[in-house]
């Protein structure tokens, strides 16, 4: 007579589905091949004429969580426990370790900003409101910074957003995809490093639709401290209306000095 | 670094026992090892040190509290064995924490284990599969199933294998070490038949080789506060068992390759 009770066939079956690989999402196979996730843009002449735009990457939307997948936890903390060890060691720099005041004697006009990633997502949130001019405030880089949000968050309505460095470190702000978004933003800044296009001066932005129904947008600014990304996360696509004025807003939080 | 959790819907298998025992086991054979007590009961800590109670632990990490690891964990006699206690659950309790969160900051927890270099992180939990232990369950690489060799208790095999089915349809990544039986009565013909039922039935790579008998020695461990092989002098025969479940942890999760793949062999004289 059997004791444990436990049906043989039912044993079988459980422990197939055990065996089984863990489902793999959409997203995660995106993640699993970088180079077809974020294509290379077409080389870029630096002629005279406007230069031509990188070519639009079209962004499939996610449909399951990617934060799930095991392998995408377990990577991300290696390369976050990578990271954390390398500051230790004194090779990257701490986060948040922005540099003195600086006074910036240029005064470039920032070009017109042009975005040239060309979204997918049907509906866009009209911004066509004015939006009053952003005068930055404070003595540091971070209150300055601070006066940034202050002046994007009311502008931004419903929409998280936040600011990280060229190295991924968080500057301001938090989000709820503060994960999924983190990545997202480090595997497109390597694939535009490797492509070069930064060197034409024409960061692309980055529009995708995440697995938790929300979309971000990531506005690459270029300041004197660096690449800055300023990363927006909102139920619906943003327009391009207001992008110039909120990469120039960042750029100038930065540059400005009291 | 590998995170082992174990699991078990039943409580009173032994958990605490083997977590304390294998987490000495492994430390023993150089493998520096975190036992970490996600048990608001804090056996781990009561079963090594009066003291541990009122020290901050792993509820005061998950709620905040306490951000930095290196402040929580204790050191012990063995170099190589650091123990993380359950900590003041009821302030960390009052205190709160977001339900959503607990996956991040045991990720955070499982960074600064390996930050601090710790090779196998052993996690024991609560009885029964609760939010936290399933959360903690699915943090881990693998997963430790004790389970008692009576009838009653190798019953729930089959509701907790299905439940571990669900974690990974869910996208989680924890790995079934194996089912390890424990309190095994070796004068009981029906604990003997539910051990030869549960290995006839279930392939040899889901079961420990090695069986946890019930033994005087590890009540008597438990009452002195010590792993059994610290009951004596020289460690008793029963100390053994722990490490050859810690040997079979290692070919299991592949702890043992990890450290080939890295460290060449050294001769005797070198």
């Amino acid at each position: 007579m059997q004791v444990s009770w436990i049906d043989e066939t039912d044993m079988t079956a459980l422990l197939g589905r055990l065996r089984d690989p863990v489902p793999s999402t959409k997203a995660d196979q995106e993640f699993g091949d970088a180079g077809t996730l974020f294509e290379e843009p077409a080389v870029i002449q630096p002629a005279a004429a406007p230069a031509p735009l990188p070519a639009p990457v079209r962004e499939e939307v996610m449909e399951t969580k990617a934060e799930a997948h095991p392998d995408l936890e377990d990577f991300r903390s290696r390369l976050q426990a990578i990271r954390e060890r390398a500051m230790g060691a004194g090779l990257l720099p701490q986060p948040v370790a922005l540099p003195p005041e600086e006074i910036h004697d240029e005064e470039d006009e920032p070009e017109e900003y042009h975005p040239p990633v060309v979204d997918d997502t049907p509906q866009v949130i009209p911004q066509s409101t004015a939006w009053q001019a952003f005068e930055p405030r404070g003595s540091s880089a971070m209150e300055r910074l601070a006066s940034f949000a202050a002046w994007a968050e009311p502008n931004l309505r419903e929409s998280e957003f936040f600011v990280i460095d060229d190295q991924g470190d968080m500057l301001w702000g938090s989000s709820s995809h503060q994960e999924l978004v983190l990545t997202m933003v480090m595997a497109w800044v390597a694939s535009s490093r490797m492509s070069a296009v930064f060197a034409f001066n024409h960061a692309p932005l980055l529009r995708r639709a995440m697995a938790s129904g929300g979309h971000l947008l990531a506005i690459p600014c270029p300041t004197r401290l660096g690449l800055l990304h300023l990363a927006v996360t909102s139920a619906e696509p943003l327009s391009d209306d207001h992008l110039p004025e909120l990469r120039h807003a960042l750029i100038a939080a930065m540059e400005a000095a009291e | 670094m590998i995170a082992i959790a174990t699991a078990s819907q039943k409580g009173g298998v032994g958990k605490t026992t083997l977590c304390i025992n294998l987490s000495y086991s492994l430390a023993k054979r150089g493998w520096s090892t975190l036992l970490v007590d996600t048990d608001p009961q804090g056996g781990v800590g009561l079963s090594l040190a009066r003291s541990t109670r009122s020290k901050l632990g792993f509820y005061d990490f998950l709620c905040g509290a306490e951000r930095d690891l290196n402040r929580l964990v204790l050191a012990t006699r063995l170099p190589e064995l650091q123990i993380l206690p359950a900590g003041q659950y009821d302030a960390a309790a009052r205190r709160g924490w977001a339900p959503q969160d607990v996956p991040t900051r045991l990720a955070d927890l499982l960074r600064a284990a390996e930050l601090r270099g710790v090779d196998c992180l052993i996690m024991d939990t609560a009885a029964g599969l609760n939010a936290m232990t399933e959360s903690v369950v699915k943090a881990c690489d693998h997963v430790i199933l004790p389970q008692q060799a009576e009838p009653l208790a190798v019953r729930s095999v089959p509701h907790m294998l299905e439940t571990l089915s669900r974690f990974r349809s869910e996208g989680a990544g924890v790995k079934v070490a194996g089912i390890l039986l424990t309190m095994v009565m070796g004068e009981s013909k029906i604990s003997q038949k539910v051990v030869n039922e549960l290995r006839t039935l279930l392939p040899p790579d889901m079961m420990f080789e090695q069986n946890v008998p019930r033994l005087n020695s590890f009540l008597e461990a438990s009452a002195m506060g010590v792993p059994v092989a610290l009951l004596k002098r020289n460690p008793p025969p029963e100390a053994l068992i722990f490490d050859q479940i810690a040997a079979e942890i290692e070919q299991r999760t592949g702890l043992v390759q990890d450290r080939e793949a890295s460290h060449s062999h050294a001769s005797l004289l070198d």
